[in-house]
């Protein structure tokens, strides 16, 4: 069977910028598929491409079989696509928008309500079915976008940074409905997200991106093993930044870190922290703090890129809610 | 350097930075006032040479061309789109917060108001020289030229002042940039329904009676007599004192408007 | 039934004519929603058809003025002019929703784009034809007489469509290809400038200069030709028919091209 989501050297210039510079990409049937990257990094010109809202200035994609290209209205029928910005158009009401896309997508008027009821409940929007969404919250408006986006049963999902600039409650139940979807469904999802928490609890496997081009591909677990040791982080007091870097560097190599601060790859784990900060000692550097961290995304991302992910603190924890 | 040292600042200097403002503002956004030069010629023009021929119609003033007879009408056109700016400006500046800024300063509230007008008038003056300037090249003339001149400029200013005042005074009650722009069509109205286009004794019925009643219809008589007859005290003193009372009253009204936007 | 397709659910294609449908009756939607936008379509043709047959009366006592009414003969015009403003209206709809992203949403319908074409220009036919009705209800009221209904009403709007496809269409290529909300205004001067360089204002005899040189060759001129047969002295006749079809014809046709042309670069 062939691959849901398939490119090879897909490039996009706008002018003399170029914002995809050759993106391979191979998605298997019911994976989820992060991409992860900075603003900019151009993971949604990547969608875009993929979903046929842009052409591409080199390369070729296949989505369900179908080149982006030459077959782009069956690639339209089988694919299911959430935008960045909940593209929704605020004078309607959540169900006249999900008529209205059934009808674009051919859905017989029966089968449409039954299943336009059956989604607004599952994304909890039957309450505000008939209100215009201008008057929407932006959780609820990213929702709506999902059930849209969802109405013909997709084969392949895509969802453009669905929670971007949501709240930790939102964020956890839109979580929960795309891992619903590829797990009772086997819907393949490819979702792009700048928050390295939302792509290492969701996806499967992930690339991440930066500058056009893909720095690193493969499963979490396995991207953050083959960073290796841990990240040391210290911060100690100003003055004595250069002297601290000489003595860390003794124990694994400096790794990119926020200014002010100083990290290394702590070779031979934390076993060696007591050694760590008695050299510290001994060469006069005052501590301020130091936190020894698993690799993570981050530490993927900082090592494939020199820098650290912007808003890597982000997203705020999620909060457990009752019930 | 304290901060107390600083003098307050005279209400003249800052209604001059006001004004300065509007008019880069202006400047600077040239969809704001290519409109308000071009769209008043292109009217003039096509209607210059459509109705051309009516000046052979028992009743219609002697005049050289049909053109020269609009004369008034592409200026008080001009002046109508270009002061609008003024309003729109403000309403963006409330939307936008900078306002309140403004409010904020040890700013004297006239000159808040007087700076604006102030703007929307040098701007009128630009549009009238700038009009009468091309016009003349296509055929228009002027009786008196010097007198000519002198009065459509005078006029044209104050009733940009007047324009802006007013749509200031909308921009202060609403602060909504499209209640501004909704507005733009009440004055439109006003201007088709004078004699700037044609004249209301030819058109008779209804028209001549709600023409005859319209400021506007008087500013543009004193303006017409002044471009064809040449130097007619009365005709000038007509369309000036008209002008100055539209001004006056657009001022009140943006007075009190910006009295009622501060208290709340 | 392609191998690519075993997936989950019920995805059909659906008919150009559904899919556009679909698009139109949105736009049906969002006006019975806004009614402002209706009032505004017919707020400037109503007033200007009021000011100008008041204003304009005597220019009915020209020589060989075709009409001794000035309502007959700008009556077709406002028509005309309140079914080009709303295409122009269409073409703001679409910058708008280029602008949120909604357009995004349209382009993602499966099969063939050009059903959000059709549905745009199917809505704002719709809303052209009300409003000239409309204006010609108060046109009636006004004082304009028909020389020729039966004839005449049809080609009238015959014009009235043409003049909404055409200024649709201009918009529509226009938005399409500069996809910026900044764009608009010229939407307006366009149509504008197209709508009073021609017969507008007085019979092309009496036009002077360059105004009836230029409005000689205006296809707008025709096409009032066409519609004013149904108010003017001598009714409809061929030698004033032909040149109008020819000009909705060939417009039309233009104009269409321009928007297709500019949807299928929209993704470029």
């Amino acid at each position: 069977m062939t691959e849901p989501i398939l490119a090879e050297g897909l490039v996009r210039k706008f002018g003399d910028l170029v914002a995809v510079d050759g993106i391979d990409l191979c998605v298997a049937q019911g994976e989820v598929f992060g991409f992860l990257g900075p603003n900019g990094a151009g993971k949604s010109t990547t969608v875009r491409m993929l979903t046929t809202l842009l052409s591409p200035s080199a390369g070729t994609a296949r989505v369900a079989g179908y080149d982006v290209v030459t077959q782009a209205a069956e690639v339209r029928r089988v694919i299911g696509v959430a935008l960045q910005d909940a593209a929704i158009d605020p004078i309607m009401t959540g169900r006249e928008l999900l008529k209205l896309q059934a009808v674009l997508h051919g859905i017989p008027r029966r089968i449409s309500r039954e299943r336009g009821d059956e989604l607004l409940s599952r994304v909890g929007l039957s309450a505000a079915a008939d209100r215009r969404v201008g008057t929407y919250s932006g959780g609820m408006r990213r929702r709506l976008d999902l059930a849209l986006a969802l109405i013909h049963e997709p084969r392949v999902l895509f969802l453009d940074e669905p929670t971007t600039g949501l709240d930790p409650t939102s964020r956890m139940a839109l979580w929960e409905e795309v891992r619903r979807l590829n797990g009772e469904f086997g819907t393949t999802v490819l979702l792009t997200t700048q928050y390295l928490e939302e792509a290492d609890q969701l996806a499967g496997r992930i690339a991440i991106i930066d500058g056009g081009r893909i720095v690193r591909q493969g499963e979490p677990e396995a991207l953050k093993d083959a960073v290796g040791s841990p990240t040391l982080r210290v911060d100690v007091d100003p003055d004595h930044l250069t002297r601290a870097a000489e003595v860390l560097q003794k124990f694994g190599e400096i790794r990119p870190a926020r200014s002010g601060r100083l990290a290394i790859g702590l070779e031979g784990g934390a076993a060696r922290l007591a050694e760590v900060v008695r050299a510290l000692d001994a060469a006069g550097v005052v501590l301020n703090h130091m936190e020894l961290d698993a690799p993570s995304l981050d530490d993927v991302f900082a090592e494939a890129t020199g820098r650290r992910l912007e808003g890597a603190e982000e997203p705020p924890a999620p909060v457990e809610v009752g019930g | 350097m304290t901060a107390a040292a600083h003098p307050r600042p005279s209400a003249v200097a800052q209604a001059v930075a006001i004004a300065g403002r509007s008019v880069k503002g202006v400047l600077r956004q040239p969809p704001q006032w290519v409109p308000s030069l071009v769209f008043p010629l292109f009217f003039n023009a096509v209607s210059a040479a459509a109705f051309d021929r009516t000046r052979a119609l028992p009743g219609f003033p002697e005049v050289n061309s049909f053109l020269t007879f609009l004369l008034p009408a592409t200026i008080l056109q001009g002046v109508l789109l270009g002061a609008t700016a003024a309003g729109n400006d403000a309403a963006v500046d409330i939307e936008n917060g900078f306002f309140d800024r403004l409010v904020l300063s040890p700013m004297s509230r006239v000159s808040l108001l007087g700076g604006r007008l102030v703007g929307s008038m040098a701007l009128g003056v630009v549009q009238v020289v700038f009009f009468l300037a091309v016009l003349s090249v296509f055929g228009a003339r002027l009786e008196n030229p010097v007198a000519g001149i002198l009065v459509l400029v005078v006029v044209g200013a104050l009733l940009a002042g007047a324009v802006g005042a007013f749509s200031v005074s909308i921009a202060l009650r609403t602060g909504s940039v499209e209640a501004v722009n909704g507005f733009f069509p009440i004055f439109f109205a006003a201007l088709f329904m004078s004699s700037a286009f044609f004249p209301p004794s030819l058109s008779g019925g209804w028209f001549e009676t709600v023409a005859s009643v319209n400021p506007i219809t008087w500013i543009v008589d004193g303006l017409r007599e002044v471009i064809i007859e040449g130097w007619v005290p009365g005709a000038a003193a007509k369309a000036v004192a008209v002008s100055l009372a539209l001004g006056i009253l657009a001022i009140f009204m943006a007075t009190r408007s910006l009295a009622a936007r501060i208290r709340t | 039934m392609t191998a690519a397709v075993e997936g989950l659910g019920t995805t059909h294609e659906p008919s150009v004519l559904a899919s556009s449908g679909a698009v139109a009756w949105r736009g049906v939607l969002r006006t019975l929603r806004f009614p402002a936008i209706i009032v505004q379509s017919i707020f400037f043709p109503a007033f200007f058809l009021l000011v100008y047959t008041g204003l304009y009366r005597a220019v009915t006592e020209l020589p060989n003025f075709p009409t001794d009414r000035a309502a007959n003969w700008y009556l077709p015009f406002m028509m005309m002019q309140g079914a080009a403003f709303s295409g122009v209206g269409a073409g703001f709809a679409t910058a708008v929703d280029i602008d949120n992203g909604f357009f995004d949403r349209l382009l993602l319908v499966p099969g063939r784009r050009i059903s959000i074409l059709l549905g745009t220009l199917g809505f704002a036919l719709v809303r052209a034809v009300t409003v000239a009705f409309l204006v010609m209800i108060l046109g009636l009221g006004l004082g304009a007489r028909f020389t020729d209904a039966p004839l005449g009403l049809p080609l009238l709007f015959l014009g009235v469509a043409a003049m909404s496809l055409i200024a649709s269409c201009y918009s529509l290529g226009l938005i399409y290809r500069v996809k910026d909300q900044r764009v608009a205004p010229m939407f307006q001067v366009g149509i504008f400038v197209a709508l009073f360089v021609s017969t507008a204002q007085v019979p092309l005899d009496l036009a002077t200069g360059w105004l009836h040189d230029a409005a000689r060759f205006n296809p707008v001129t025709n096409i009032l030709r066409l519609g004013r047969q149904a108010f003017l002295t001598g009714g409809v006749t061929w030698t004033d028919t032909w040149g109008g079809l020819v000009a909705v014809v060939a417009t039309t046709v233009v104009a269409g091209l321009w928007a297709y042309t500019g949807l299928r670069k929209y993704v470029d």
